[in-house]
């Protein structure tokens, strides 16, 4: 170690300071432990600073708030609290032993902890991702960019806007910039339904006489140094585009709303165990990896729908962390858990069956009047309809618990009512 | 007698909800499937509102933008009139979450108000 580096020790480092990553220190925080939550922007609340729409803590708190309003609501607790809050911090690097170098505004810092939770937030899926053929212009960006562009800063980055992708983040910038002026042609989906909840549908699209191509791709970009227009065209079943529906429109702005992907670069930097369906860690029942006392919890371990889960996951990460901390064992996940009949993913994927815990799964196809059950018992969940757009979640009780303690894997699986 | 369609936002499932009216009245409603959905369609039909959340021009704090809301739902068809009004606008750092920055925007008796609150930002902090 350079002798100019200093060192400090905690019980928890909390890296992200957005929703899952402020439940967790202020949970951690509030049991005792000493928490230091480290955050690379300039201040905490993460993607919620720019989500200014309402919609958010409908589940936790009743109603319906802006992003910024829900973020307010911890950081102000998390300024009363004794959580050391590190900004403009990044993580350099970190260790399986729970030690890491961070870079700070005074230079670099060396710390060890006894547990840590990654609330890393995820990343956009890109353009590289998604593989659009063509020019190389400026004007081609994520939904999310533009949506920082617009609501932090106040800067338009186009006029003539076109969307791919119908998630809610697309139908809700979609809003945003008729709002701010900007004339926004169409929305592509790839899928033959939106994958977007239907009142953003509603509310984004067709009050503003949008229109939603379904079964639709964007397969050709034009322009060299400005976005001149893109080429959309249908696609088949197997959602190929079909040779000779291409259209061509002309826009300066082209938005990427394809998906999110959890930002797992230091699970994989200490060797945590990655899921192949959610991109994020395999977890147990308390957001606990299987690197002993690395925890993850959000957006990190899986893409969730509503933040109000993200700080309930949050909350239990940090009594996982606390827990581990303080050297009180958590209980051995033994036990499997697996995505059976029509079900993409479970988190989490192992448990330990002795206490209760919260499950979230999303379905594979769209279905309605289904039974959400474990397999093999009559534990079971209806549900009137379910999307793959809608994340489902659930708790197993306690007593639950009791009935089905001698199975030895806990097959999820979701069935229709005949 | 006229017609009009409306998609249920009242749960995923987006009934296709067909409303027949003669002037402010209704006449028939078909295609829903629960009351909720009955319910939000004859609220969309007599008075379609919508929660307003954009941002204001804000001076000395660390970004040029603070976001803002209506309290409640204004009439849809105030919303361009509410949009031009908030223009206008410009704040002042320190400002605190909650902060009336129009009591009455456009007529409606609805007030706006900031969604965060933004510290003021001394000029050496921005440079």
């Amino acid at each position: 170690m350079n002798s100019n580096t200093k060192s400090l020790k905690k019980d928890i480092v909390v890296v992200g300071g957005g929703p899952a990553g402020m439940a967790a220190g202020l949970r951690g925080a509030e049991e005792g432990a000493e928490v230091m939550i480290v955050e690379r922007d300039i201040e905490l609340g993460g993607i919620l600073n720019q989500c200014i729409h309402n919609g958010f803590g409908v589940e936790i708190y009743g109603e319906e708030l802006t992003g910024p309003e829900y973020a307010e609501r911890f950081t102000s607790q998390i300024g009363e609290s004794t959580v050391d809050v590190r900004l403009n911090t990044f993580v350099l690097s970190m260790q399986p032993d729970k030690s890491m170098t961070l870079l700070t505004p005074n230079g670099l810092l060396e710390v060890e902890a006894e547990a840590v939770v990654l609330a890393t937030g995820a990343r956009e899926r890109s353009r590289g991702e998604i593989r659009i053929p063509g020019g190389r212009p400026s004007g081609v960006m994520p939904a999310g960019t533009a949506q920082e562009l617009i609501n932090k800063k106040g800067f338009l980055p186009g006029k003539r806007v076109f969307v791919l992708g119908s998630g809610d983040i697309g139908l809700i910038i979609s809003r945003r910039l008729t709002w701010e002026g900007a004339e926004v042609v169409g929305v592509a989906e790839i899928m033959d339904y939106p994958t977007g909840l239907n009142r953003n549908v509603v509310q984004c699209l067709h009050d503003y006489d949008i229109p939603l191509h379904l079964s639709h791709t964007v397969t050709d970009i034009y322009g060299s140094d400005r976005l001149k227009g893109i080429k959309l065209s249908r696609v088949d079943d197997g959602m190929q585009p079909v040779e000779g529906t291409g259209k061509d429109i002309d826009v300066d702005l082209l938005l990427l709303s394809v998906g999110l992907v959890p930002e797992n670069d230091f699970f994989k930097e200490t060797g945590v165990t990655l899921s192949e369906k959610t991109r994020g860690p395999i977890v147990d029942e308390w957001f606990q990896t299987d690197v002993p006392g690395i925890f993850g919890c959000g957006n990190s371990v899986h893409i969730e729908d509503l933040v109000d889960w993200v700080t309930m996951d949050g909350f239990r990460a940090g009594d996982g962390a606390v827990a581990y901390a303080g050297n009180d064992s958590l209980p051995n996940p033994e036990k499997e858990v697996i995505a059976g009949e029509n079900i993409n993913y479970v988190v989490p994927q192992k448990v330990s069956g002795e206490d209760p815990f919260r499950f979230a799964l999303r379905v594979e196809e769209p279905m309605e009047n289904v039974d959400i059950s474990i397999k093999g018992t009559d534990i079971s969940f209806f549900q009137r309809i379910v999307t793959p757009g809608e994340m489902e979640v659930e708790e197993v009780s306690k007593d639950d618990l009791a009935k089905i303690k001698e199975l030895e894997e806990f097959e999820f699986e979701v069935k229709g009512r005949n | 007698m006229p017609k009009r369609e409306y998609t249920c936002v009242a749960c995923p499932k987006g009934c296709t909800v067909e409303v027949e009216f003669e002037g402010d009245e209704i006449k028939d409603i078909t295609g829903y499937n629960c009351l909720k959905g009955k319910d939000y369609v004859e609220d969309e039909f007599h008075d379609p509102r919508r929660i307003l959340t954009t941002t204001v021009k804000i001076k000395n704090a660390k970004y040029p933008r603070i976001p803002v809301r209506t309290e409640t739902g204004v009439p849809k068809d105030e919303l361009d009139c509410c949009l031009d009004e908030l223009t206008e606008v410009e704040l002042e750092a320190p400002v605190d979450i909650g902060y009336t920055v129009i009591d009455d925007v456009c007529s409606t008796g609805i007030s706006v108000v900031t969604s965060r609150s933004l510290e003021e930002v001394t000029v050496s902090k921005l440079e």
